[in-house]
């Protein structure tokens, strides 16, 4: 049923509808979809969301046991790693809190100035809070501060 | 449109009544009109819908008997009434009207009946209903029995149909009775009196109709006594027999069935058999089970194995019936799994197969792709 | 030709082979049953070998009783080397559990004080609840067995037992406790324990023989004898429970008052029961039914024209043993009952019964006499 992929990459492009539409075209718009194609589509929009579903798996009880296991095996893995995650935070606050906690007693000066409000002080844009995944665009290359414009 | 967005949503309603001047301004005009006659549609008035409650706080209302009238569910159906389509109020129920405020429901007024004078509603949540029986008893005999033999359209369109399930239970039991004595007398050679005879007959009846449904024989035979021993009870319940009596025939029937289930069993095809010990048919199972896994697996079998098999498996008093469709599915399928040795041949030609193999396109999974083969008759155990 | 659809898979490898192959290596807490008890395994041993190892390609899934359909079926992909990796896992966290219950069982045996103790075994329970409750074999045991064969003197059946029976049968049971009014009519509520089962194992028809779904309207003959009735605890009971049973029909017309009375039609009480012993089926009854039983069972014989009348069977928990004295039939006040025996209702049970056939044939065998007709139209007279 499936034909292998043996048009190079760059024809397979240009053929695609969403090359072609780029271009400007005046008057009616043409499709480029064969009319089998075009039959399929306008039967699936007829149909509901939910007659568009994929088939059920029909799985034997073993296997839905088995099924439930591994999503069972799964719920246990990923609490394990939140309850470490969390272990981990933890840990690092109360050693904040004690290193904070030795500042007051060593130097309450510099304990008020680590603590002092700073008005006026935005969130550096090269400064991002600490996440598990890089942005979407990991760094602003034509960015320059503001007070050196 | 810069009209519309300088003049503002105020100018919508007379568009043709403004003159825009050639500054943008826009002036209104008043034309001469003075309205002569009154409009057709202002003379409506309808008379007084006789609107409110019919039936006041304590009244004794009779069941269709209207309450109140309304537009709206002013007053919501409480306990006893019910709600027209125009939201009329009526009672069902002989009794008071009262008007009340439900706990559940605090914003809204409730109108019900109460069936006693002297209770008020809403009756207490946890509180029993109260409820009005309101058939009168039929005294005049023939009357009642008229009433009693009347049936519904459904019960009586059955009938016929009743009738004949009737017929047939009778017949399978008189037949199978009549099976039940005849082994006891020829191939038991037991003795019987005549009311022993029948007690038993009824007792393996009973165990033969628990069987067929698929009670174990031991929990069957236990059920059975138990249905005679009641119905004696009964009898004694209806003085038909004293206490004393009761007694003695219990102990005579128990005893009496402790000695017939110690001789005779009923096998779950429905025919009498000579009791077997527990421990005697375990061993009996074990040793058909090895033959059948010895003789006859992994390989087709000639219709006549089918029957020995068959013949094996129902072996009396030996297997439930769910161990024997457990073997039959084993060991005689209705068709042979491919897995079983020569249950497949490969032929070369299509159109002139061997004499005794039947043709079968199969799809082949290693190849994903169908496959012609060819199959002994004995494989399908119901071609003919 | 079924055949064709099914995938052939012709014999290549022998099946023993097969199963040895595939025998995993590792032995965890979850195979070892040197201390769990033997409950806990899976039976079967083709269905253990397709959950704990591999479904065998040739044979299918054991589970799947047609052939060609058991020979059609595909595992997902790579479910079986995700599954055992799944299983170590699970089976590492059950270990640690079962080494938490050996430090909980060592400080049971030095404890002391009975709330220590009461603590203690709680605690054991719900450890064990959780070591085994995600077991493969102890789900497959519970959700694809029959599940009056589990063992549940094993606190994880009876939890697992307990999520099933919530998610349905006790919703099934209270809306029928609650729509047909046996809530507030006999008892003012219910909160509910136990699982409660009844039906009536006389009956040789297949319709009547299985356990009674709440709320059905059933005909005279079919409970003409008495029920069975399980109890199912889900808490652990350590020493037998004593359990009261009363059924009542709140629907008997009583044409005095032009209303309805409660009549007793079957009293049990002092019935030791516990989490495995749960049932009081015919030979319990037929071996200690005069012990328990404290009024003889006499079914509900409706009347024509009497309407649908309801048995309601309340099950109370004892806090101690119960001497009753004479109970009258007629007029019998459950509440009061309830209360002054100082008894809690854990559990319910309701079927229907209308006039029927077979009415006057129960009502001649027990003795009742003609039963009275009513009109067939409801009057207008108010209750009394």
């Amino acid at each position: 049923m499936f034909k292998p992929f043996t048009t190079p990459v760059s024809s397979r492009l240009a053929s695609s509808g969403a090359v072609i539409l780029k271009n400007f075209v005046r008057g009616k718009r043409q499709s480029n979809q064969s009319a089998s194609t075009k039959k399929v589509v306008n039967q699936l929009s007829a149909l509901s969301a939910s007659r568009k579903q994929p088939k059920l798996l029909n799985l034997c009880n073993e296997d839905l046991i088995k099924h439930k296991t591994i999503v069972n095996a799964w719920n246990l893995f990923k609490r394990k790693v939140q309850q470490r995650k969390h272990l981990q935070l933890k840990k690092q606050y109360k050693s904040i809190y004690n290193a904070m906690e030795d500042l007051k007693q060593t130097s309450p000066k510099l304990f008020e100035l680590a603590n002092a409000q700073q008005e006026g002080k935005r969130f550096p844009l090269e400064m991002r809070i600490p996440t598990d995944y890089p942005p979407t665009q990991p760094w602003v290359y034509n960015y320059s501060p503001k007070n050196k414009q | 449109m810069s009209l519309f967005r300088k003049v503002g949503i105020s100018c919508y309603p007379n568009i043709s009544n403004l003159q825009v001047t050639s500054l943008g301004a826009v002036n209104q005009v008043r034309n001469a009109t003075k309205k002569v006659s009154g409009s057709k549609t202002n003379k409506n008035d309808s008379a007084g819908r006789r609107l409110g409650p019919k039936a006041h706080e304590g009244n004794f209302v009779k069941p269709g008997q209207i309450i109140m009238r309304q537009r709206g569910s002013k007053i919501h159906p409480g306990e006893n009434v019910k709600i027209g389509i125009d939201h009329t109020i009526y009672a069902v129920e002989p009794g008071y009207v009262r008007f009340y405020h439900d706990p559940f429901h605090p914003l809204r007024k409730y109108v019900g009946v109460s069936l006693k004078k002297d209770l008020n509603l809403p009756t207490p949540h946890f509180s029993p209903r109260v409820r009005r029986f309101g058939y009168e008893l039929l005294t005049e005999p023939s009357e009642a029995k008229k009433e009693e033999d009347h049936m519904s359209r459904k019960e009586y369109t059955y009938q016929p149909k009743l009738e004949e399930a009737l017929k047939a239970e009778n017949e399978l039991k008189s037949r199978i009775t009549s099976e039940f004595e005849d082994a006891l007398r020829n191939k038991f050679k037991l003795v019987l009196n005549q009311e022993d005879l029948k007690v038993a007959l009824t007792r393996f009846y009973d165990i033969f109709q628990l069987v067929k449904i698929g009670k174990p024989v031991e929990d069957a035979k236990i059920q059975a006594t138990y249905n005679f021993i009641h119905d004696l009870k009964l009898t004694e319940r209806r003085a038909e027999i004293s206490a004393d009596e009761f007694l003695s025939k219990k102990a005579y029937f128990e005893k009496f069935f402790s000695s017939l289930d110690s001789q005779v069993t009923v096998d779950v095809d429905g025919s009498l058999i000579a009791y077997i010990a527990e421990e005697e048919r375990q061993s009996e199972r074990q040793r058909i089970s090895k033959t059948l896994h010895s003789t006859y697996s992994n390989r087709v079998l000639s219709v006549k194995e089918r029957k020995e098999v068959e013949s094996l498996i129902c072996t009396p008093g030996v297997f439930d019936l769910l161990q024997r469709y457990q073997l039959r599915t084993k060991y005689t399928p209705s068709v042979v799994p491919f897995s079983v040795p020569d249950s497949v041949i490969e032929i070369t030609d299509v159109k002139n197969p061997p004499e005794g193999v039947i043709i079968q396109k199969i799809f082949d999974e290693a190849a994903r792709s169908t496959r012609i083969v060819g199959r002994p008759r004995e494989v399908f155990a119901f071609r003919k | 030709m079924l055949q064709a659809k099914s995938g052939v898979r012709i014999a290549t490898r022998n099946v023993a082979s097969f199963s040895k192959r595939f025998q995993s290596t590792s032995s965890g807490i979850w195979t070892d049953f040197s201390k769990r008890s033997a409950s806990l395994k899976l039976n079967s041993p083709e269905v253990k070998q397709g959950l704990l190892h591999k479904i065998n390609p040739e044979e299918g899934p054991a589970s799947i009783s047609d052939y060609n359909r058991r020979l059609a079926y595909h595992s997902p992909e790579d479910i079986d080397e995700t599954f055992k990796q799944a299983y170590e896992l699970l089976q590492q966290e059950a270990e640690v559990k079962y080494k938490e219950i050996e430090g909980y069982k060592k400080r049971l045996g030095e404890a002391k004080s009975t709330k220590e103790v009461e603590f203690l075994k709680k605690s054991i329970d719900k450890l064990l609840v959780d070591a085994e409750v995600k077991n493969p074999e102890v789900l497959y045991n519970v959700e694809y067995t029959d599940v009056e064969l589990l063992d549940k003197s094993q606190p994880v059946y009876r939890h697992l037992l307990k999520e099933k029976w919530e998610a349905y049968d006790l919703m099934i049971t209270m809306q029928r406790l609650e729509q047909l009014h046996m809530i507030p009519d006999t008892l003012p509520t219910l909160d509910p324990k136990v699982d409660v089962k009844v039906k009536f194992p006389h009956n040789v028809k297949e319709e009547f023989a299985d356990w009674v779904v709440p709320g059905t309207v059933l005909p005279a003959f079919a409970v003409s004898q008495p029920p069975t009735i399980q109890i199912q605890e889900f808490e652990t009971v350590e020493e037998k429970n004593l359990y009261s049973i009363v059924l009542v029909n709140p629907d008997t017309p009583d044409l005095k008052t032009n209303s309805y009375s409660t009549t007793l039609q079957y009293g049990l009480a002092n019935v030791p029961l516990d989490n495995v012993d749960n049932v009081i089926d015919t030979s319990k009854l037929f071996s200690q039914g005069e012990k328990f039983t404290f009024k003889d069972y006499q079914p509900l014989v409706p009347e024509k024209n009497a309407q649908t009348q309801r048995a309601c069977l309340w099950v109370f928990r004892q806090s101690e043993e119960l001497t009753l004295g004479d109970i009258a039939r007629e007029n019998f006040d459950i509440r009061d009952f309830a209360s002054k025996n100082n008894l809690t209702a854990v559990g319910a049970h309701i079927w229907r019964q209308r006039f029927d056939r077979s009415v006057n044939y129960v009502r001649n065998k027990y003795g009742l006499g003609e039963g009275r007709v009513f009109r067939r139209v409801r009057g207008t007279a108010p209750v009394v």
